[in-house]
């Protein structure tokens, strides 16, 4: 049986620190705080709700496409083509 | 605080490049639509012609007093903010910045202006702010609608315009008193030539009134005539256009507007007889006309960028109304009829009574919020109404002569 106490413990805990953060998490963000990455990852994760909102429009579904359910994730940044260069003697 | 959207920087005081102010801006200066010493404007817009329409009483209150709720509703904070935005994203193009780095602008400045809307309304929050203004500018990427140029080469985005309509004869005034031809020749120690006495009495009309022709003989009997231009105001029509488009070889008018309901034929029937429509059609169709326009040629009509907000989604439709030159001239023919049959009689006679019952109703929605602002005002007795409107609302003057 769950105890009272117990069931305090499992709401009160902190959320896991690896959890993905997500839509909501940034539009909860103060503006004046935000990086150049945090906006990128917002137009990102915004875009992204609208693909899943449209496609879940077309498929006739009633799904409710909320920010929570929308994983930003930091831009990838990509090294390929990058190339120390090599020192000319 | 202000935000630069072209140097994506946040400051303390306007630059002088583009940059828009982040905290509300209440204006209490003086009412210059209004002729000094009287309660008659001169300078209408949409909003005070529809408050004319609607009841006198609460156009009294809000336009000549300059009382407004402490909180605006939320569908007027949200559709002012996402203007705000728009306007941004245009002029960002139009200042060369591509299309990401000016929607990662035009994005901050919703976050940044989101932040300031109230949540008494779950579907115009900052959330439903920053999705609808990047969706929008989703749905619209590869938009048909192409924003018109200026001469100057800028996008017609946020025109103001201010036009001369018709002429309205009123009385001597606290600032224009009765005037004869013995007291100006009292009020001189010297003889003026019938020139100086035209300039005088031209001169007395700082504010208004038509020109008296230059090449008019002075004659005594002419004084009668000069007076008559001297009480003589010219009514101007003014306004703010979201923005003008090309669409296919036509030229429209659009305007945002966003709704909780979904975007049908019924909600678009709602603007059939929009002042504000009409009254964008007929600006546009006078502006066609004259040198240097954005209007290659006389508008077809006005499109409607309806957003219709969910919690979580935002769904767009546009809806185009077509108007006729027939509009314009009704438009034209109302206008000045609201002002002869109503607006001047209740300046001269000072009486702002209330209207119909369903202006108080109007937009009241089934739990009773909605409606007209001034509903508890009016409903108290006539000496307790001042101290309540002092109580309940602030003052904030709209100002159909400033462009914004």
């Amino acid at each position: 049986m769950t105890s009272f106490s117990n069931l305090l413990a499992q709401t009160t805990q902190a959320p896991p620190t690896d959890a993905p953060q997500t839509l909501a998490d940034t539009l909860r963000k103060h503006a004046k705080d935000l990086t150049d990455e945090d906006l990128t990852m917002l137009v990102a994760g915004l875009r992204e709700q609208r693909t899943r909102w449209n496609a879940a429009q077309a498929s006739g579904s009633r799904e409710r496409v909320t920010s929570k359910k929308i994983p930003v994730k930091p831009a990838q940044v990509s090294l390929s083509g990058f190339a120390i260069k090599k020192p000319t003697i | 605080m202000w935000f630069a959207p072209l140097t994506n920087e946040l400051l303390d005081s306007p630059s002088e490049s583009f940059c828009v102010p982040l905290s509300e801006h209440r204006s209490l200066a003086p009412n210059r639509s209004i002729i000094p010493g009287t309660t008659l404007q001169w300078c209408y817009d949409s909003t005070s012609l529809t408050l004319l329409q609607g009841c006198l009483r609460k156009y009294n209150f809000r336009l000549l007093q300059g009382y407004q709720p402490r909180e605006l509703p939320p569908p007027l904070s949200w559709g002012r903010d996402f203007h705000t935005c728009k306007e941004t994203y245009h002029k960002c193009i139009a200042s060369g910045l591509d299309h990401e780095t000016s929607v990662l602008r035009t994005a901050k400045l919703a976050m940044l202006l989101g932040e300031r809307l109230l949540s008494l309304d779950t579907s115009r929050t900052k959330e439903t702010l920053v999705r609808s203004v990047v969706w929008y500018l989703e749905e619209y990427r590869d938009d048909p609608l192409k924003t018109a140029l200026l001469p100057d080469g800028s996008p017609a985005v946020e025109l103001s315009f201010m036009l001369p309509v018709f002429d309205l004869e009123v009385g001597p005034t606290d600032e224009l008193p009765p005037l004869s031809l013995t007291d100006i020749l009292n009020e001189l120690d010297y003889s003026p030539t019938p020139h100086q006495l035209i300039e005088i009495v031209r001169g007395g009309r700082k504010l208004f009134g038509k020109l008296i022709p230059g090449k008019m003989e002075f004659h005594a009997e002419h004084f009668d005539a000069c007076l008559e231009a001297f009480y003589s105001i010219t009514v101007h029509f003014s306004g703010h256009i979201d923005r003008v488009v090309h669409f296919g070889d036509e030229v429209f008018v659009t305007d945002y507007k966003s709704s909780k309901y979904a975007l049908t034929s019924d909600w678009i029937r709602g603007f059939d007889r929009s002042i504000q429509f009409m009254g964008y059609y007929t600006a546009a169709q006078i502006m066609s006309s004259l040198p240097n326009t954005v209007f290659p040629s006389p508008p077809a009509g006005v499109i409607v960028d309806g957003l219709q907000l969910g919690v979580t989604f935002t769904r767009f439709a546009r809806f185009p109304l077509r108007y006729y030159p027939s509009t314009a001239e009704e438009f034209l023919q109302n206008f000045e009829a609201l002002v002869r049959c109503k607006a001047e009689p209740a300046a001269r006679l000072g009486l702002y009574p209330f209207e119909s019952e369903s202006e108080c109703n109007h937009f009241r929605r089934r739990d009773g919020t909605g409606g007209c602002e001034f509903r508890r005002v009016c409903n108290l007795p006539a000496p307790a109404r001042e101290q309540e409107l002092k109580k309940g609302f602030l003052k904030s003057t709209w100002d159909p002569s400033q462009s914004r």
